[in-house]
């Protein structure tokens, strides 16, 4: 009876699109003679969903996270040497996840300060907090140019760590 | 060096035991047992295996009634020949530093 419902859980763990694999464990776990082994595979299946799971939706944890991270870094120090350092974490971190390759990655760690720049410029009341003055042409030259960096990032490690480029 | 995919001791002892099964249809039960891997390492590998082409699977009836369908696994022709790659790679002499 518990080991039905521990089964329902460890379902709903997963991915919708791969729950047929819980539930080929959970037919190996029910044609195990002892029952003592099947607790086996019912860690192994929990183990199994979770990892579903997190590649299933990791990757935009992780990418969102990052971004915010980086927004956070930009606003309270200003600086570009720890904003470029933090484009070149999150292009490595996100494209060694090797799933959705570089041009997602170049997205997110190029693209994020950009649009926040952007944005913070729209609102005129943000400006004493996160953006000086308005965007000049250097500003935009230099906005522009961190897209290629993160590029150029994801790319040479994805090529590094043997991910197909898409 | 670029990673090599499905290069790890898990994943070439599951390929080895599909190729010594010779073309035959595979339960996770025999195969977590004959490569020592336990089910939560397992089954990853055999998704990841599937996702990539190098498996078949399907659905088997019951073999006593009153028990679920089971799933079963073999390799395809292209996991096959990826298989005895990885195992022939596996058995080249690593070189010597000294």
């Amino acid at each position: 009876m518990i080991s039905a419902w521990l089964w329902r859980v460890i379902m709903a763990l997963a991915p919708a699109d791969k729950a047929q694999w819980i539930t080929a464990m959970r037919a190996e776990a029910a044609a195990l003679p002892q029952d003592s082994d099947s607790v086996i595979w019912l860690r192994g299946a929990t183990w199994a969903a979770l990892r579903l799971r997190w590649s299933d939706t990791g990757y935009a944890t992780e990418a969102a996270a990052l971004a915010a991270a980086m927004i956070a870094v930009d606003w309270l120090s200003g600086a570009a040497l720890p904003a470029i350092l933090f484009i070149a974490i999150t292009a490595l971190v996100i494209i060694s996840r090797c799933r959705h390759h570089v041009w997602p990655a170049t997205v997110v760690a190029g693209g994020t300060l950009p649009l926040a720049h952007y944005l913070a410029n729209l609102d005129r009341s943000l400006w004493p907090y996160y953006q000086f003055k308005p965007l000049d042409r250097s500003d935009w030259l230099i906005l522009a140019l961190l897209p290629l960096l993160a590029f150029a990032i994801a790319f040479a490690s994805s090529r590094l760590i043997g991910c197909r480029i898409k | 060096m670029p990673r090599r995919p499905h290069s790890s001791p898990q994943a070439i002892a599951l390929l080895s035991a599909f190729l010594d099964g010779d073309s035959q249809w595979r339960h996770g039960v025999s195969l977590a047992r004959e490569t020592g891997l336990k089910p939560g390492t397992l089954y990853p590998l055999l998704i990841r295996l599937d996702s990539a082409g190098y498996l078949e699977s399907r659905w088997q009836p019951p073999e006593k009634a009153g028990r679920p369908a089971r799933h079963a696994y073999r390799l395809t022709a292209l996991g096959r020949a990826f298989a005895l790659e990885r195992l022939a790679t596996r058995a080249k002499p690593g070189l010597r530093l000294a």
